[in-house]
Parts: C-alpha cells; sequence; structure tokens
C-alpha cells in the first residue's frame, strides 16, 4: 500500500473520526448488564462471535460489495445493497446505529475528499432514498479514497470490534490496556472475517447473533442507559 | 430566519448547576417573544432531562429530544457531535421552520466547550453553591463560553460563597465577554439570560409577540 492509500486508511479507520460511533454500544451495554460476572476473557469471546456470525456475513460482506458497486459506479446496486442490508437487521436499535453512523460518515465524505459518488450517496442518504448504513458508506467512501477492496472491509471489521471494545471500557469493565491486548488477540479473527466477507452475495447477507440481538432490542426499554444503542 | 436554519444555542455546565432549569425558564420567555423553539438534551444516563423538558409543559413534547452520550458527554458536544447534529437536522426537517434550537450538554467537568460545528452561540452555567472558587479556576467553560450564567446566587449567604469576590474573579476571566449573576429560580431569574441571548445570538431586540 502506498503511502497516500496508506493516510487515507489510517483516516477511515482512526477511532476519532466524527461519526458518532461512540454513543453505541451495538447492545453490549444490555448484555453486560445482564452478565454481571464477564470480563476479558467472555468479552473477547462476544467481540469474536459478533465479527465472525454477524458483521462478517453482514455489514462487513456489505461494505465489499459496496466497495465493488461504487468502483463501478453502479448506484442501482448500491441501493439494492444499502436495502438488503437494512432488512437484514433484525431490530430498531441496530438499523439506528447503523443508519446515524452511516449518514455522519456520508456528510463528512467531502472532507475527507472522497470523490463524486460519495457526495451522490450523500444526497440519497439525505433525501430518504437510502437507508445508509456505515457498512455502504464505508464502502462507497473507501473505492472514493482509493482504498482496496480487502482493506476497506478491513477497516469495517475492525472498527466494529474497536467500538464494542471502547464501549465496554466506557462501562467499566475493562482497562485501556487490556481493550488493546484483546484487540491485538482478536487480530486473527479480524482477518478471517474479512476473507469470509469478501465472499459474500449481495443474496447471502445475513447475521445469526441472536443473544447480542436480544440485548439489542432491549436495550431501549431498559430504565438506565449511557449508550444509544 | 434566513434559510440556514435555526439559531443553535448551547448550554453547558457542571451536574447540577442549573442548565435544565435555564431551558425550562428560557422556554415561556421565547413563546411569549413568538419565536419558534425545540430543545435536545444530552443526559449522562438515559433520557431523563428530554423527560422533564417534555413533561413540563413549557413546549410541545415532540419537539424535545434526548440524545444518549455513551458516558461521554464532552465528546457529544466537541470531539464528535455527529448524534447531535444528526439529531438538530431531524427536529428542523419534522418541525422546522424554527428560530431557536436549544442544546443542553450533559453535566460536565469545568473544560467542556461546544464544537462551533454544533452551536453558533454558548451559554455556560455555573452553581455558586458548588464553590466561589469556581471562576477563579478558569475553566474552559468559564473563560470562552459566549454568555456565563452564575445560578442560585440566593444561596451564597448559606453556603459562605463570597459573591463580591465571584463577581471580580469573573470579570477577571473575561474581561470581554457578559456574565450575568441570577438565581434561575426566582421570578424573572432568566430575564436578562433572554435579553442577552437576543441581542448576541438573534442580533435583535427581544421580540414583542
Amino acid at each position: 500500500m502506498d503511502e497516500r492509500r496508506l493516510q487515507a486508511a489510517l483516516q477511515l479507520a482512526d477511532g476519532a473520526l466524527p461519526i458518532g460511533r461512540f454513543a453505541h454500544s451495538y447492545g453490549l451495554e444490555a448484555w453486560l448488564e445482564a452478565n454481571p460476572e464477564a470480563g476479558p476473557e467472555e468479552l473477547r469471546e462476544l467481540v469474536g462471535v459478533t465479527l465472525a456470525c454477524s458483521v462478517a456475513t453482514l455489514d462487513g460482506a456489505a461494505a465489499g460489495l459496496a466497495h465493488e458497486a461504487a468502483a463501478r459506479a453502479d448506484l442501482e446496486e448500491l441501493g439494492a445493497i444499502d436495502a438488503a442490508l437494512r432488512a437484514r437487521k433484525l431490530s430498531e436499535p441496530a438499523r439506528q446505529a447503523s443508519e446515524l453512523c452511516g449518514g455522519r460518515l456520508a456528510a463528512l465524505a467531502a472532507e475527507l475528499d472522497a470523490g463524486d459518488l460519495a457526495e451522490e450517496a450523500r444526497a440519497r442518504i439525505a433525501g430518504g432514498d437510502w437507508p445508509g448504513n456505515l457498512a455502504v458508506v464505508e464502502g462507497v467512501v473507501g473505492a472514493g479514497l482509493g482504498l482496496e477492496r480487502e482493506a476497506t472491509v478491513l477497516i469495517a471489521v475492525r472498527g466494529h470490534a474497536l467500538a464494542m471494545l471502547s464501549a465496554a471500557v466506557r462501562l467499566g469493565r475493562l482497562g485501556t490496556a487490556r481493550a488493546q491486548a484483546l484487540l491485538r488477540e482478536l487480530a486473527p479473527v479480524i482477518q478471517r472475517s474479512t476473507r469470509n466477507a469478501l465472499g459474500i452475495e449481495r443474496e447471502q447477507l445475513r447475521s445469526t447473533l441472536p443473544e447480542l440481538d436480544v440485548h439489542a432490542a432491549r436495550h431501549p426499554a431498559r430504565d438506565a442507559r449511557l449508550f444509544i444503542t | 430566519m434566513s434559510g440556514r436554519g435555526a439559531v443553535r444555542v448551547g448550554v453547558g455546565g457542571p451536574v447540577g448547576s442549573g442548565k435544565t432549569q435555564l431551558v425550562e425558564a428560557l422556554l415561556p420567555l421565547i413563546e411569549a417573544a413568538g419565536l419558534r423553539t425545540a430543545v435536545i438534551t444530552n443526559d449522562l444516563v438515559t433520557v431523563e432531562d428530554a423527560e422533564r423538558v417534555r413533561r413540563s409543559g413549557l413546549i410541545d413534547p415532540a419537539l424535545v429530544v434526548g440524545v444518549e452520550t455513551g458516558a461521554c458527554p464532552h465528546t457529544a458536544i466537541r470531539e464528535d457531535p455527529s448524534m447531535n447534529q444528526a439529531a438538530a437536522l431531524r427536529l428542523e426537517e419534522d418541525h422546522g421552520p424554527l428560530d431557536l434550537l436549544l442544546l443542553e450538554s450533559g453535566g460536565d467537568n469545568l473544560a467542556a466547550t461546544f464544537s462551533p460545528e454544533l452551536v453558533d452561540y454558548w451559554i455556560y452555567v455555573i452553581d455558586t453553591a458548588a464553590g466561589d472558587d469556581i471562576p477563579r479556576k478558569g475553566g474552559l467553560g468559564v473563560l470562552q463560553a459566549d454568555l456565563l450564567v452564575v445560578n442560585k446566587i440566593d444561596l451564597a449567604p448559606h453556603v459562605g460563597a463570597d459573591l463580591d469576590r465571584m463577581r471580580a474573579d469573573v470579570a477577571r476571566a473575561r474581561p470581554a465577554r457578559p456574565s450575568l449573576f441570577t438565581s434561575l429560580r426566582g421570578p424573572g431569574g432568566a430575564d436578562h439570560v433572554f435579553e442577552e441571548l437576543c441581542r448576541s445570538a438573534l442580533f435583535q431586540d427581544v421580540p414583542q409577540a
């Protein structure tokens, strides 16, 4: 990867990218409350399973498909991927997290110099024509920045792991150094999930993670919550 | 208002300083002036402040939105205001045109500031009873807010707070920026705040409805 692409990749993967990810726990807040004894080992298992059974087969795959469609400027296919992704997100919080962050990344794309297609995506999302899932926007922006498909998917997959670990830190269940260690330990899962995501077609998008889905769905009904989802 | 949309006004300050109280005190004044407003609240935990404002009877509950901040109230108004920007856009799309949008931060420390990409103007509220040395400490909120509101001055004699010292420290910390000492709980406690808001954020006198 040349230096320009590496810088673009680092910027898209930066946890400080202002797209609102910090406000979402993806069901983790409710899950941790239901599992008061859960520590770093359990968190590593949960994040790993989430990547393998949900992110790889749904969001990561959609990011890869979106990158492919964006590379050939296929707006119709991008809209279809976005709709398919929305249809497969089971709970309202899951849709909300994905679409809120996706909309903000699309709005930020011009500042990243992500190209005309990203601007078209932003307009369609703002106009309500597309739901604007984060993975789809990541695919479009990644392609617009000249990143390879594999790198874009890896950023999407790793970004989800990072968001969950960061939420666990802020919920007081994980130290920051341990969170970095877990991220390193999860590297093989992130790589495997990225590879798996790259082989999935639009019709095969799926998520099979009922436990976290249930907790995500329960999240809005909780009396006290720190995160939007 | 211009086509740019509502003037966005941030209300920040430490926990318990009177941010929600200020919003509640401003709402009747805004309505009496014939201005249309909506409120976004950022709670530390859940959306309790949003519920309090909705139940106040001072505003159509549909015009109040609560945004959870993932335990990072300062992040939500400064480092990454995305979720508040999204809520503001949604309110303006669904209920616009609005003249004013009040955005209340979750209670935070004295270093909190608002992103200029989120608000046009911001007010920082501190509590006399929380310590009369707060203005002297010179946190970013005290130093940089467009308007500093020193609330609960009626409590000063009960907690041993030296108001003269606070006034002197505020004058030193903010030589060129306005500050108001008040008790928002009392009648007319927010009148001067609203006048200053109209003058400096809306660039007009208090409108007569």
